[in-house]
């Protein structure tokens, strides 16, 4: 599988050609499936290997955390120019703000913004709902886009066809000796959000039966789990590969949180859609699901059987800021070594990283 | 004075206010030794600040609610009411209609930063100390500690903050304020406040009664009443209101539908209202004014500070995001239960910072491009606390905006509106001086 790049995507070139618009999204509570079913392709925006921040700083400060300036610094820097449309999320304090300094300074064509309550129940869900018809509406609008109901099915057989293969590529990864590094299953996981789809499917499906055939990985210091804030560049997964640790699941928005739970096939679409997405392995921001995220961690590192856990969190990451004392608390007294590690969006202070990660590393050795 | 750990701070606030009403003169009976301790703790400028001829009246009437507070919080204590623990975009009336004892969260660390050397370091170090990060808010970071520490009373209801209710296995109550200000998110948000007050009925034990909300609710439109008043005699050159009030301000209209919030604002608007018809300054005679609009927060840690900024520099303090009520506001309609609930709600969708934070930067922007320009403003100063992100990403649209339409410069700094060891005051000074200089 040849994979996509951050500036060299030969699958973004080809359906700009070919077929038309591409529309970015940041968050796992953009419902991909919409935009797919509208005949466009969603790209989940990315700053893979960005190494400066100047442009955005003068619209975000030092306090604002490397995530969404990152994703700034490249729009404001053309890299983005691409894009057709760009759908924001009040996501957390930060990405939501990205919005007006987005729609002023990089002028992509649509901007759009869907709210989700930060918790979950019944009337949230309602107005979740009423957010993504919206959207979807505001898609039929402005690209006079069919978008029927027919579409919305079919989409979501192409989408729960990529939850299930990634599925099985992680538990491919749970046996004792993985047939594949977490670095590059994270590459082939992450894949997903910068290909169209059904591409992605077959070449996935293809990349399965071979990694089945492998050998696989035995000479690995301990079991790893990573967690924590927003994390789309493999380089941190090969950084702590690189010390002996083997990553073998994680519960990030970049992977399983994002992948996990299957759209409903049967039914209303749009309204299958929403009730995936609003009901989806929560992020911290969604308020009273904490015992949930600690269950669904939990739940991974086992099934995975982990010898410890990296929480890395991005700093002034106010969300996993506040839940990663937490779950390093609850984990560790469920047995479960945790690592919380303050880090860079980008990856930078590599020594320290490196030092930290191999401490721990030798923390579960010595159990 | 009470006994038990969980009253340990009210007993520290206990006897500030009685030591602040000793120096101000209206208590004669002596001091118990224990008030030595706490004299040692109390901000020395800030006797200086309160004893000045302007700020008397109104420090009093200070000490004279906070007392009446305190009181209130212990009776309830010893009568074993359910606590309540509110976020501070909205007032208490039906809790307080619900008999419950209402402690606002950020209140009990803004209060002690507001009178004490050390402000509320001590509960900021302590929930630091157990792994949360430093540029989490201190506001909350106070309280949170102060809980660990055991020092104040433990919840048995929170209303937003899920670390309290996982750490003390309190039920967690979570309203959700839409991104949008329009027909559609009010009508959603009333639900919301629907939703709550059946929630903490089961809580509490007790149904809302309408007419106890009745009383509760025309105490806090009292309230409400004198501070639109007192934000309107702003507007008047020279501005006639201390600027040492706007933290104050926050954190009495967090106790509206309680009396003492009354007698603050009430004390409050009648000096400024005596200073417009006399025509007198709050700045030093011969001092040239300088209105600034401030377009984020206060520093809490601090008031001698804003002080200072009249005597030193003549600036005064027209307003700023943890105090504006937009003049649309009003006052809550008590007909009936549904429309208290409704005005509540409304109040609470207007609420300073909640109103313009949890919303698109436009309405933000756009108020304080109206408060430029409706107060005449001659400067926007943006005093970023550093824990607000939402803040750090629309500064530079704030004050484009406000040059462009208004034509003022705006001066923009750091601060950690509760911890001093961020920014201390004389770099606080420094950076004042500095820009009033180049004005």
């Amino acid at each position: 599988m040849k994979l996509p790049a951050r500036l060299e995507n030969p699958y973004v070139k080809e359906w700009k050609e070919r077929v038309g618009y591409v529309i970015g999204y940041v968050c796992t509570y953009v419902p991909e499936e919409i935009i797919f079913a509208a005949g466009m392709l969603p790209y989940r925006v990315e700053a893979r290997g960005c190494t400066t921040t100047e442009l955005a700083d003068v619209y975000m400060h030092r306090f604002n955390c490397t995530y969404p300036r990152c994703l700034l610094q490249l729009g404001l820097s053309g890299e983005y120019d691409f894009l057709d449309g760009f759908c924001l999320l009040n996501g957390c304090e930060q990405i939501r703000r990205m919005y007006e300094i987005w729609s002023k300074y990089v002028k992509t064509k649509f901007m759009a913004m869907i709210t989700v309550p930060h918790a979950i129940y019944e009337e949230g869900y309602e107005w979740y709902r009423d957010e993504v018809s919206n959207f979807a509406e505001n898609l039929r609008g402005y690209f006079a886009a069919k978008l029927t109901d027919e579409d919305l099915r079919n989409a979501i057989k192409v989408y729960n066809e990529s939850r299930r293969l990634i599925a099985r590529l992680y538990d491919l990864r749970k046996s004792e000796k993985p047939p594949i590094s977490g670095t590059d299953a994270f590459k082939l996981v992450t894949a997903a959000f910068w290909m169209p789809r059904d591409k992605y499917n077959h070449l996935l499906k293809e990349a399965l039966d071979e990694i089945s055939q492998r050998e696989g990985i035995s000479d690995y210091r301990a079991r790893v789990m990573i967690g924590g804030s927003a994390c789309d560049d493999p380089s941190f997964i090969e950084l702590v590969e690189g010390r002996g640790g083997l990553v073998v699941t994680d519960s990030l928005c970049f992977g399983t949180r994002h992948f996990f739970n299957l759209v409903e096939e049967k039914g209303d679409p749009l309204e299958a859609i929403a009730k995936r997405y609003y009901h989806h392995n929560p992020c911290p921001r969604m308020l009273r699901e904490y015992g949930n995220r600690l269950q669904f961690t939990e739940k991974l590192a086992k099934g995975a059987k982990v010898d410890g856990v990296i929480l890395q969190r991005i700093s002034f990451c106010d969300n996993h800021g506040v839940e990663s004392p937490m779950l390093a608390k609850d984990l560790e007294a469920k047995g479960i070594p945790v690592l919380v590690l303050e880090k860079e969006y980008m990856l930078s202070d590599v020594g320290r990283l490196k030092t930290r990660i191999e401490a721990f590393l030798e923390r579960i050795e010595r159990r | 004075m009470k006994e038990g750990k969980e009253r340990e701070l009210l007993n520290r606030w206990k006897t500030t206010v009685d030591l602040g009403k000793f120096v101000l003169g209206a208590r004669t009976q002596a001091l118990p030794d224990e008030s030595r301790e706490i004299l040692g703790m109390i901000q020395p400028d800030l006797t200086d600040t309160l004893l000045q001829p302007k700020n008397r009246r109104v420090a009093l009437a200070q000490c004279d609610s906070l007392s009446e507070y305190i009181e209130f919080v212990n009776k309830k204590l010893d009568e074993g009411k359910k606590v309540a623990y509110y976020y501070f975009c909205m007032s208490p009336e039906i809790m307080l209609a619900l008999d419950m004892l209402p402690i606002c969260y950020e209140l009990l660390g803004g209060i002690s930063a507001g009178n004490y050397i050390h402000g509320c370091e001590d509960g900021i170090d302590k929930i630091e100390s157990e792994g949360y990060p430093d540029h989490l808010c201190a506001t909350q970071k106070g309280t949170s500690g102060y809980l660990l520490m055991g020092i104040v009373p433990k919840p048995d209801v929170l209303l937003m903050y899920e670390w309290a209710s996982v750490t003390f296995g309190a039920p967690l109550i979570t309203f959700e304020m839409p991104y949008y200000f329009n027909e559609r998110a009010f009508r959603f948000f009333v639900g919301e406040v629907k939703r709550m007050v059946e929630q903490l009925e089961k809580i509490s034990g007790n149904s809302l009664d309408e007419e106890k909300l009745r009383e509760y609710v025309k105490i806090g439109n009292q309230a409400m009443e004198y501070l639109l008043k007192v934000q309107e005699l702003r507007k008047e050159v020279p501005c006639p209101d201390p600027a040492w009030h706007r933290p104050t301000d926050t954190a009495f209209s967090l106790l509206m539908g309680r009396p003492e919030s009354v007698s603050y604002f009430k004390t409050v608007y009648e000096d400024a209202e005596k200073r417009v018809e006399k025509g007198e300054s709050i700045i030093p005679e011969g001092k040239k004014e300088i209105r600034c609009a401030w377009g984020y927060a206060w520093q809490g840690f601090s008031l001698p500070f804003f002080n200072w900024l009249e005597e030193e520099h003549g600036a005064t303090y027209l307003e700023c995001v943890l105090t504006y009520f937009p003049p649309f506001t009003g006052l809550v309609d008590t007909t009936s239960l549904d429309t208290m609930i409704e005005g509540l709600a409304w109040r609470w969708f207007c609420w300073p910072m909640s109103r313009q934070s949890a919303s698109f930067s436009d309405i933000w922007v756009n108020d304080f491009v109206r408060i430029c320009e409706d107060f005449k403003a001659d400067c926007l100063i943006l005093g970023g606390h550093m824990a607000c992100k939402h803040f750090w990403a629309l500064n530079k649209l704030l004050s484009d905006r406000v040059k462009e339409e208004v034509g003022i410069p705006t001066l923009r700094f750091e601060q950690d509106i509760f911890d001093a060891r961020f920014t201390p005051v004389s770099e606080l000074k420094r950076i004042m001086n500095t820009f009033f200089a180049t004005l």
